[in-house]
């Protein structure tokens, strides 16, 4: 049975919790938040979305395979560790330049990372499971 | 810089089968990639060997409050042999496994397997060490249940659970070490330790906690339940990886801890370390030679050759410790090969079992040679470096008056050789038994069409070889050993290494 007011409240929401999911991710350098939990709640919000429109909406919502983010996001990390190599410094130093004011650094580059890794691993086990359970509504 | 490379080269090669999913040379990169992993490890022993450790601190934050990665000799000479042992692995699965399970991401989990024995041989820190733990389980739990099939899956429960048991002591203990010393870094706890006249009780059940939990990991005597349990399960070549990669971890961490922390209480240490080590040899051994499946002996085998190891590393003198380390380093490459050959017959017959075998010296006499080099070498033959290891060995225990644990190791030389001329008497030796019914014949997991096995043999072939010449030429590999095991003795140089801040 379709619920309206549901489905129209989970596909808004979704945008909020990514919102957030991202305002958490560039906050976590100096307090709470970070990579690896904005991933698990921008994740979230994909699976709130798939419990109500089933999971290849949510695979049709996001476009990629979620093989491919989980990739994208170890190659990101990786950029984090290698950068500061190629500059002479032991892997993972925290190399910073400033852009506009605002101070980028590859810690931020490796939090981006476990975002986009947590966010394709979550996404990629809940959409086998629901494929397993026949959970397309 | 190099330190850093055998950990970040499988990661990269994992992101590249992550992104590359339908790549059809995968195999070829996957060997490429093996081989410079292998380069880097040669690389990386050479430069241990001139400058005696080598270290590199994560993130450039200095040592108590980082992550360390060092690199005495004997975790060089380890992160060597793995390279040695994964490269002929990938060879091998080029024509040994199904396109099926190398599409769903068979060289992703073990390029994680590598990934996680290479981080484990380097690192520094309890923490560390234990993550490198965690990546090593979960790729090989994945490697193990890999394809579904239903006594794959048997093995693969009861492989996660125990060795779930094992990382939750070994978490536990690390907290409470944690708890009590304000530090996991390996140096800097063998620093704090050194102040005290003797080991502090408040400590025994941390430590004891961590031993149980690498006695699991290593399969050693009271723990070791999980391994003959799973082994024979997954497809060939990954029980070769795993025999020659897996419990061998376990062992090397437990040197690693004993030449830090437990040799400070040696007068409760050193006794428990010896049973166990005479224990694991003689029960590994004779619960070999009960089994009649190919793969089973090999597996109980694993057993009682961890054993010899830890019975060099319980004597604790520098004859024992290089020894262990000689025999560590050339069991991981005559284990391996052993399976490796295993996995032909498999793939020739269709079945593993003893009794049903036959003939095979007459049909492929190549990999009857293959086996009785890795076989004999296993069972301490000379020349090959199963002898050298076990003559090391033997001679530091009459050396060190521990005439008991010498005399149980040459015993259960006969008994390793009594099962591997079993092996070799049923399988390759004996005529095919009429009466018993053929098995059926399913070149099982294979594709349909049919394929050469030149990569089976030459990577088979080229391990054979290497236990050739490392008995042959065993005197710079020992002098190597023997340097390793002075290092080992004389933690204050690792120490003070890891802790000097440049």
């Amino acid at each position: 049975m379709r619920n309206i007011v549901l489905e129209r409240i989970v596909s808004l929401f979704l945008y909020v919790m990514v919102g957030f999911a991202l305002f958490l991710l560039f906050r976590g350098h100096n307090r709470p938040g970070g990579g690896f939990i904005g991933g698990i709640i921008a994740a979230a919000g994909f699976l709130l979305y798939g419990i109500v429109f089933g999971s290849e909406k949510v695979l049709e919502k996001i476009r990629v395979n979620p093989r491919y983010i989980m990739g994208s996001g170890l190659l990101i990390a990786l950029l984090a560790a290698l950068i500061p190599m190629t500059l002479g410094k032991p892997p993972l130093t925290g190399v910073w330049t400033s852009l506009a004011g605002i101070a980028l650094g590859t810690p931020l580059l490796f939090d981006i990372g476990v975002f986009v890794l947590v966010v394709g691993m979550i996404v990629s086990i809940f959409t086998n499971i629901m494929d397993v359970l026949k959970w397309n509504s | 810089m190099i330190i850093a490379l055998p950990v970040f080269l499988p990661l990269a090669f994992m992101i590249f089968a992550f992104l590359f999913r339908h790549f059809h040379g995968r195999e070829y990169v996957a060997l490429g990639a093996a081989t410079l992993n292998l380069l880097v490890a040669v690389f990386l022993l050479v430069e241990v060997n001139t400058e005696g450790m080598v270290k590199m601190q994560m993130g450039d934050w200095p040592a108590p409050y980082g992550i360390t990665l060092i690199a005495d000799r004997l975790s060089a000479l380890m992160v060597l042999v793995s390279a040695i042992v994964f490269m002929a692995a990938m060879a091998y699965s080029i024509q040994s496994v199904d396109t099926r399970r190398k599409s769903f991401g068979f060289y992703l989990f073990s390029f994680g397997i590598l990934m996680g024995v290479n981080g484990s041989f380097l690192a520094g820190d309890i923490f560390n060490l234990y993550v490198w733990f965690e990546v090593m389980l979960m790729a090989s739990f994945i490697l193990m249940s890999h394809g579904g099939e239903r006594n794959q899956l048997e093995g693969a429960i009861k492989y996660l659970i125990l060795n779930l048991i094992s990382s939750f002591f070994f978490v536990a203990g690390i907290g409470l070490l944690y708890g009590k010393m304000g530090t996991l870094n390996m140096a800097d706890i063998a620093q704090k330790l050194m102040n005290f006249e003797t080991m502090p009780p408040e400590l025994n059940p941390a430590f004891i906690l961590i031993f149980v939990g690498f006695a699991i990991k290593g399969a050693l005597v009271p723990f070791f339940f999980w391994l003959p349990a799973s082994y024979h399960t997954p497809p060939p070549v990954v029980t070769a990886l795993f025999a020659g990669l897996l419990t061998k971890v376990g062992i090397y961490s437990l040197i690693r801890f004993y030449a830090l922390f437990l040799h400070q209480n040696s007068q409760f240490w050193q006794p428990l370390i010896l049973w166990i080590a005479g224990l694991s040899m003689v029960i590994g051994v004779i619960t070999a030679t009960s089994q009649f499946e190919f793969r089973k002996v090999l597996s109980f085998h694993i057993i009682s050759q961890v054993g010899y190891v830890v019975m060099g590393l319980g004597l604790f003198t520098v004859g024992g410790l290089a020894g262990a380390i000689f025999f560590l380093a050339h069991n991981m490459i005559s284990k391996t090969n052993a399976f490796l050959v295993a996995g032909y017959v498999h793939r020739q017959k269709g079945t593993l079992n003893l009794k049903i075998l036959g003939d095979f010296y007459k049909e492929h006499p190549l990999w009857a040679i293959f086996f009785f080099i890795s076989a004999f070498s296993l069972a301490g033959l000379p020349p090959l470096s199963g002898f050298i290891g076990k003559y090391l060995l033997i001679k530091a225990g009459i050396e060190a008056q521990q005439l008991g644990i010498a005399f149980t190791a040459l015993f259960v030389g006969f008994f390793t050789l009594f099962s591997m001329v079993k092996i070799w008497m049923e399988v390759f030796w004996k005529k095919t038994p009429d009466k018993i019914p053929a098995p059926i014949i399913k070149i099982a997991l294979l594709d349909d069409k049919p394929v050469n096995i030149n990569w089976m043999k030459w990577s088979s072939g080229a391990m054979a070889i290497i236990i050739i010449l490392a008995g042959v030429f065993a005197t710079p590999i020992v002098e190597y050993c023997t340097l390793a095991a002075e290092s080992l003795m004389q933690p204050s140089d690792y120490i003070n290494f890891v802790l000097e801040n440049n």
